[in-house]
């Protein structure tokens, strides 16, 4: 069973890798796509210091903290950010039909599109790691988690986190049989999940109906729950509370990645392609 | 006879990027580019008659899609000049496009998701089409390529015959003086090949368009192409008719003599008949002569009839595919 | 080929345009809808911030609101009609259909602006519009002739700019593989213009007046408007030379991609 599971995944190490050189093939829009999510964190940091030229402190935050907020919600944003092109793959596999050759590879379907995705975000996340580290040593408003126990916490909470964005995009690609295109739905998908995972802003600054929107949708669960556990603002009841409900959408998400794969496949089959 | 496109001393090269196998070439290529000069042409020159259909042909980067651009004024020369209908179609890029047409196989100028009267609806405002003409022209294509019968469904429902077929009429709405023809019958099916050569040789014939064919097909070239040009490594290889082509590239006929006994070889003298340029092998039962294609054989056979048990006579014609192989080769 | 000639040849663009983007109404919807939450969404968060402060920069909230407004229409207008030249690195380059568009009688780029109207663009331009409208409302603002004149003019050299700075970073597709990731970066930077400039760092300032302009797509036209800022009264004129730049830049480079053969 050992030497099935190696092959297994030496078969998505190698998708992993083709996609890590396909990313950097194109190497103005390597440096350029990072440097696009940027642009956001880089409006928010100028009005935050403008705001907060005024007040000292915003619903508890105040600059240093807010800072560092934006800092580590940014650089997940990055990660799962605007380029990601698992939706735009599988998009045009379906117009093109190439998307048969993936059905009939022995290959799931869903984890292989998982692997090439950490493939094509293991080189973002190397860089959104540095940043990270960058502003840590250099910038001391930002600060470092409170705690180790708090800095694991956070990576696994963030993994959680990246496996629902993961799904959700995955179903979102999937979802471009019903749609002759993604564009709508991405971008829709897109500022909606920014503005309720915390992207945009802590969600308690939301105003309180979109507050309520975002405590019973998983999105919160992507940037927000991580990067208030990096910043120690949650007790261990909460972290373990919150984490829970993480673990258990990216479950629900994944499930329901399963259904639409089987719905697409029903789609295919009797289409011809 | 006038001459409708005059290509002199044609020459282009391009500037190519390399870079090294693997992940580790990869991180190079971030950081430097290296590139290399290729000659994609060299010195062609290219004279075609008014009426006149002319195949062009060379295996896969040979040069040809670099000419053809050249020629619809897309890409400028290095060196060297063009004429279409006596307007250079680089300088003159509008007055140019009026005089020409494009069809390319495998690419479409249809809206995908509107009928095909929706695009020519397009064409005629584009090329300010004259509206008596326009409605004749469409009248007659619709008859002669049978567009009726899609004609209200949307391009992405045709299949690639259908969509041939209307291209062809797009290209030609027009009336252009020139058609260039990039690979017209590539992935069609037989039928629908046949149809399209039938379509390209009557307009050819009624309204004497000049035709400038690119492909692999070596049938399109049998039927449909007055003169062949060949080009290679971006040189030219050949240019004149079949007649002469099978000439200079050594085309040879094959006759297989099919025999109810065995023979041998010592029964024939390989060598007398070698001496005249005529290569014969011995294959138990069938006799294999390899003759120059504009020999006569009658008096070859009859010859052989009386020296030996023959009882059934092929004759293959040389194959176009083959003198063109041939020619690839020099 | 003269101006009728080219605007007929638009109208039946337009109308092939519209039956297909129509053909798909699923997809049209969720356009409209998606141009809309992403304006929305960026204006929720000043909407959360001014739930805490009430000045930013000496502006109001209603006074920014004008600068949302501004880019979202202009967005939505380049996108409605000049959306083209994002199909350039992609379609017109890579795929080389440029080739094709350089064997008809009619200037490359109309055909390549024509060819193309994502008619989603409403979404943001009625956005705008709205938040434009009720912000001057809520602002007192009069509405003298020489007002509405000026704001409808500047709209138009609003997105004029918009457009101009999309095709220079479209037509750097001409020089490098594939300059789409460029394209959308730079675009990014009108949420630059959302915001009072003041806001910015100087180097920041100067970049968004006079390097990739957005300072004059929404904050002098509005600051003209507001405060009578002088400078906000040229910006048609400036997004006419830019415009000029823009153009020129793309013609330049179409001959080279002529002579080198992309």
């Amino acid at each position: 069973m050992y030497k099935s599971f190696k092959a297994t995944m030496l078969k998505y190490k190698a998708l992993t890798s083709c996609k890590i050189q396909e990313t950097m093939t194109f190497r103005f829009g390597f440096f350029t796509s990072f440097i696009a999510s940027l642009v956001q964190s880089f409006v928010m940091l100028y009005v935050w210091n403008e705001v907060f030229s005024q007040k000292q402190t915003i619903m508890g935050f105040d600059k240093s903290q807010m800072l560092t907020y934006l800092v580590v919600s940014q650089c997940l944003n990055a990660i799962y950010g605007w380029y990601n092109a698992t939706e735009r793959n599988i998009s045009a596999r379906i117009k093109s039909g190439d998307i048969v050759l993936d059905l009939v590879k022995p290959i799931n379907f869903n984890f292989a599109r998982f692997y090439e995705g950490i493939g094509m975000t293991i080189i973002q996340i190397i860089f959104s790691g540095c940043v990270l580290l960058l502003f840590i040593v250099f910038n001391p408003s930002v600060a470092t988690p409170t705690s180790f126990m708090h800095f694991i916490a956070f990576l696994l909470s963030a993994f959680f986190g990246y496996v629902c964005m993961f799904s959700i995009s995955l179903i979102t690609g999937l979802l471009s049989f019903v749609i002759s295109g993604y564009w709508g739905l991405y971008y829709l998908k897109k500022a909606i999940i920014d503005l309720l995972s915390g992207a945009l802003i802590p969600i308690g600054l939301l105003p309180l109906v979109l507050q309520r929107f975002a405590d019973y949708l998983p999105f919160k669960n992507i940037i927000y729950t991580p990067t208030m556990i990096y910043m120690g603002r949650i007790s261990i009841n909460e972290i373990v509370k919150q984490m829970s409900i993480q673990v258990i959408w990216a479950f629900i998400l994944w499930q329901l990645c399963k259904y639409f794969y089987r719905i697409m496949i029903r789609r295919v089959t009797i289409n011809g392609g | 006879m006038s001459e409708v496109i005059i290509a002199k001393n044609l020459s282009k090269s391009y500037e190519s990027v390399v870079r090294e196998k693997g992940l580790k070439g990869a991180v190079k290529s971030l950081v430097s580019k290296k590139t290399k000069t290729i000659q994609a042409v060299n010195d062609i020159s290219l004279s075609i008659n008014k009426g006149e259909i002319v195949g062009y042909v060379g295996p896969n980067g040979a040069g040809k899609s670099t000419t053809i651009k050249m020629l619809t004024g897309i890409l400028k020369p290095n060196q060297g000049s063009v004429q279409i209908c006596g307007i250079d179609p680089f300088k003159n890029r509008t007055e140019n496009a009026m005089n020409i047409g494009v069809v390319f196989g495998q690419r479409t100028q249809l809206w995908w998701d509107l009928p095909i009267s929706e695009t020519y609806e397009l064409l005629r405002r584009m090329y300010q089409i004259n509206d008596k003409v326009y409605k004749q022209n469409l009248n007659d294509f619709i008859e002669i390529l049978e567009l009726e019968t899609f004609m209200s469904r949307s391009v992405r429902q045709l299949s690639l015959g259908q969509r041939m077929r209307a291209e062809f009429a797009a290209a030609l709405l027009h009336n252009p003086k020139v058609l260039f023809l990039d690979e017209p019958t590539i992935g069609l099916d037989i039928e629908v090949k046949k149809n399209i050569r039938k379509f390209i040789k009557r307009i050819n014939d009624e309204r004497n368009v000049t035709i400038l064919l690119t492909t692999h097909d070596m049938k399109d070239i049998e039927e449909l192409s007055s003169r062949i040009v060949v080009i290679n490594h971006g040189e030219l290889i050949f240019s004149g008719d079949s007649q002469q082509m099978s000439k200079k590239f050594d085309a040879k006929k094959t006759i297989i003599c099919h025999l109810s006994e065995l023979v041998f070889e010592e029964q024939i003298n390989l060598s007398e008949y070698r001496k005249q340029g005529i290569q014969i092998n011995i294959d138990k039962y069938s006799i294999i002569i390899k003759i120059d294609a504009t020999l006569p054989v009658s008096g070859l056979i009859s010859k052989l009839i009386e020296q030996f048990p023959i009882v059934d006579i092929d004759i293959q014609g040389p194959l176009i595919e083959d003198i063109v192989m041939e020619a690839y080769h020099v | 080929m003269g101006v009728k000639h080219y605007f007929k040849l638009w109208i039946i663009f337009l109308s092939c345009n519209l039956q297909s983007k129509i053909s798909h109404k699923l997809d049209f919807i969720l356009g409209i809808l998606a141009t809309i939450f992403m304006q929305g969404c960026s204006f929720i968060f000043l909407w959360s911030i001014f739930s805490q402060i009430d000045v930013l920069s000496g502006w109001s909230f209603y006074e920014i609101s004008i600068l949302f407004g501004y880019i979202s229409i202009a967005n939505g207008l380049e996108e409605i009609f000049l959306n083209g030249t994002w199909e350039l690195p992609g379609i017109y380059i890579r795929r080389g259909e440029l080739d094709r568009l350089l064997t008809r009688p009619v200037n490359p780029l109309f055909l390549i602006l024509a060819n193309c109207m994502e008619l989603h663009g409403v979404g943001s331009f009625l956005f705008g519009i709205v938040i434009m409208l009720h912000s001057f409302m809520q602002l007192g603002a009069s509405l003298s002739f020489v007002n509405i004149l000026f704001v409808f003019i500047s709209i138009i050299s609003s997105t004029v700019i918009f457009f101009s700075i999309n095709l220079i970073t479209g037509t750097l597709s001409f020089w490098v593989t594939d300059s789409m990731p460029a394209m959308v970066m730079v675009q990014r930077l009108n949420q630059l213009g959302q915001y009072p400039i003041n806001i910015y760092n100087k180097v920041v300032k100067f970049v968004l007046t006079w390097v990739v302009p957005f300072a004059f797509v929404s904050y002098f036209p509005a600051d003209f408007i507001l405060n009578s800022n002088m400078l906000g009264l040229f910006s048609p004129i400036f997004a006419c030379v830019f415009f000029f730049l823009a153009y020129s830049f793309f013609k330049l480079s179409l001959k080279r991609y002529e002579s080198a053969g992309g």
